[in-house]
């Protein structure tokens, strides 16, 4: 498969917090990336630097051929067709003065394309398989449900049929039986125009669901990265392994059973680079398994995320 | 009428037949629509339901903090004997902080940012104890160490923004645990935190209920949550109680079409299901304009199954199916056995 989305060691600084601290992954075409992890971590940050929403303050972004990661906005316009995004929360990205119809015809203005059939039509046709009732054209979004907001910031996202669409967070201001409605409505449109997904979310479950390789994050850096069904069944980073182990699930005859690893105190806020591993202020395995040689590595040497292709880890002690 | 739930005679809370209804310009809000159900001493129960189901109107009607609304709210609320809904409001005072406490979704908002959080916590208990400032500092101090703050003598001169969200929260828990309720309202206190940080303090509220004896209701959107913490659950929809059990019964046994569809919109992180999620079609109804007969029916795919379109006329009771569950559908025991989708 062909990386369509390649993104080497990218920063950003907000003032002299570092957000997002070396962040190298890619994205295959056909395939969803997940990128998960809690508040604070760089994950909206990623996905607003790869849409280049942020300008990112180093790093590459190889997105389909183009090193865009410093191009204007003038190049930009035309690669904007096939890389696309759609955020949390639907009300604030959508214009409250405009009509669905005006929201979604906006893209073939911009882009200058004409559908063929007619504008009009192909809106028709995009509000219809989104889920929408395409007489709802000249309603405007407060008119709609939050679920349905959410199919017109999808329906948006996908007018003009891009290899890439960013996904922020997209389910979680949705409750659970319409964020069930719109976690199927991504991955049949997925597997319909053959799109790839970065999808960002803090919901270790929605990701599992939707993912086929799931990059963790915390404090600016990716921890993890594995194929899914690796990741889920046997992680290997302590943080990976606590953050899994903390989602609930629903059924209480695992109460018990299951394997719990508390950490403690919250995720940290993002602030000056740090010496050594930046998960061990609250890392079970530092706290409890490692002997003091051991202990002096990770407070000493920053550990890298490593090369392996079957599953990276940054960690110098990490599960097998 | 079918015996709605156990007796009350061993409760701590017991509501039956709870109405809020809120006047507006568009017609009368049926927030809360006939809400029966109890809370024994020491228990967790969790209230379930999505946005707009009437779950935190319950919580907010019990603590009386409704009364300076235009809501209306009737039925009965008895803690401990005493109806709280006909109770004056100096009673209600007395109760609240003391017998009955809250903590809400966010701490940020409910607490106040020019005092310090050792100050909120022993003014809490102050209020209902008559005791010096010192005694009580050293009571407020007790407490933040015992949620989990760490350097609670230096962390009681802070300041709430100098707090993250979930020492926030733990803050909040121990302003409202300070004088021992015998019941605590906890309205999604988990929903905005991390979920680390939501795993940690969901630890300490079990924690602090083997230790103080105090019963909550824990109210949240979230079946895992429920299923981690409570010990029964009542599942709200469209202001009234679909289903009622104990949480491995629920969870084992689920009987009404809604449960089933909530159980079926989840994806699990424990378990690989590379199928379609099974949503609930539609919207939940408007509380303006409720159906007539069941309030799940324009979403149900069911309710062909019953008969001359029950389900679209006559609104069901809620129906005791034993072992203390009871929900609320026209369908007959045998038919929910069957039909009944596999979840996991």
């Amino acid at each position: 498969m062909t990386d369509l989305l390649s993104v080497s060691d990218l920063r950003k600084d907000f003032g002299g917090v570092r957000a997002v601290d070396g962040v190298s992954f890619t994205v295959r075409a056909g395939e969803t990336l997940g990128l998960v992890g809690e508040s604070g971590c760089g994950k909206s940050t990623t996905a607003r630097l790869v849409t280049r929403l942020l300008e990112p303050t180093s790093g590459t972004v190889r997105f389909d051929g183009h090193e865009i990661s410093r191009y204007s906005e003038r190049r930009l316009r035309p690669l904007r067709r096939d890389l696309q995004i759609v955020f949390q929360d639907p009300i604030a990205s959508l214009n409250p003065r405009h009509t669905a119809g005006t929201i979604l015809a906006a893209p073939f203005k911009i882009q200058g394309v004409r559908p063929p059939g007619g504008q009009r039509a192909a809106v028709a046709d995009l509000m219809a398989r989104v889920g929408l009732n395409p007489e709802h054209y000249n309603r405007y979004p407060h008119e709609f449900s939050g679920g349905q907001r959410q199919r017109l910031g999808i329906a948006r996202a996908l007018a003009l049929r891009p290899k890439l669409v960013v996904c922020d967070e997209p389910v979680s201001a949705l409750d659970a039986s319409v964020q069930a409605q719109v976690v199927n409505l991504l991955a049949d449109l997925r597997d319909e125009y053959g799109l790839s997904y970065l999808f960002v979310a803090h919901d270790m479950a929605v990701v599992r669901h939707l993912s086929d390789r799931v990059a963790v994050m915390y404090l600016g850096r990716i921890v993890e990265l594995a194929d899914r069904d690796t990741l889920y069944a046997a992680p290997r980073h302590p943080y990976t392994k606590a953050l899994l182990s903390a989602v609930p699930v629903p059924d209480p005859a695992l109460r018990e059973r299951r394997e719990r690893v508390l950490l403690r105190g919250d995720p940290p806020a993002p602030g000056q680079a740090a010496v050594g591993c930046r998960f061990r202020s609250r890392c079970p395995r530092y706290r409890d398994d490692l002997d003091d040689t051991q202990r002096d590595r990770c407070a000493t040497e920053d550990p890298q995320l490593s090369d392996d292709p079957s599953g990276a880890v940054a960690c110098h002690f990490p599960s097998p | 009428m079918p015996a709605e739930t156990t007796l009350p005679g061993d409760s701590l809370l017991s509501v039956r037949d709870l109405r809020v209804q809120f006047p507006t310009d568009d017609g009368i809000v049926r927030s809360v629509d006939g809400l029966s159900f109890d809370v024994a001493p020491g228990e967790i129960v969790g209230v379930v339901g999505e946005s707009g189901s009437g779950k935190s109107v319950t919580g907010q009607a019990i603590l009386g903090l409704l009364r300076r609304t235009r809501a209306r709210v009737t039925g009965e609320i008895r803690f401990d004997g005493r109806d709280l809904v006909a109770a004056p409001e100096a009673e209600l005072r007395r109760l609240r902080g003391a017998e009955l406490a809250m903590v809400f979704q966010d701490p940020l908002s409910a607490l106040h940012p020019y005092y310090t959080v050792g100050s909120q916590v022993s003014e809490a208990y102050r209020v209902h104890n008559r005791v010096s400032k010192r005694a009580a500092r050293e009571r407020a101090t007790q407490m933040l160490d015992r949620v989990g703050i760490p350097e609670p003598h230096r962390r009681y001169d802070a300041y709430p923004h100098e707090f993250s969200g979930g020492m926030r929260q733990r803050v909040m828990i121990a302003m409202a645990l300070v004088c021992t309720p015998r019941l605590l309202i906890a309205d999604e206190p988990t929903t905005a935190l991390d979920v680390t940080v939501q795993a940690q303090i969901l630890e300490l509220l079990k924690d602090l209920r083997d230790e103080f004896g105090s019963a909550v209701l824990l109210v949240t959107h979230d079946l895992g949550v429920v299923a981690e913490t409570c010990d029964s659950v009542v599942v709200m929809y469209a202001g009234q109680c679909v289903e009622q059990a104990g949480v491995e019964d629920l969870f084992a046994r689920p009987q009404a079409p809604y449960t089933w569809g909530l159980l079926g919109s989840m994806p699990r992180v424990d378990q690989d299901r590379r199928d379609r999620l099974a949503p609930i079609g539609g919207q939940p109804p408007s509380l303006l304009a409720m159906p007539p007969g069941c309030a799940f029916e324009p979403r149900c795919g069911y309710h062909e199954e019953v008969p001359d379109g029950r389900c679209r006329t006559e609104r069901p009771a809620l129906v005791h199916s034993g072992d203390g569950h009871s929900v609320r559908c026209h369908l007959t025991t045998g038919q929910r056995l069957t039909l009944r989708p596999v979840t996991s």
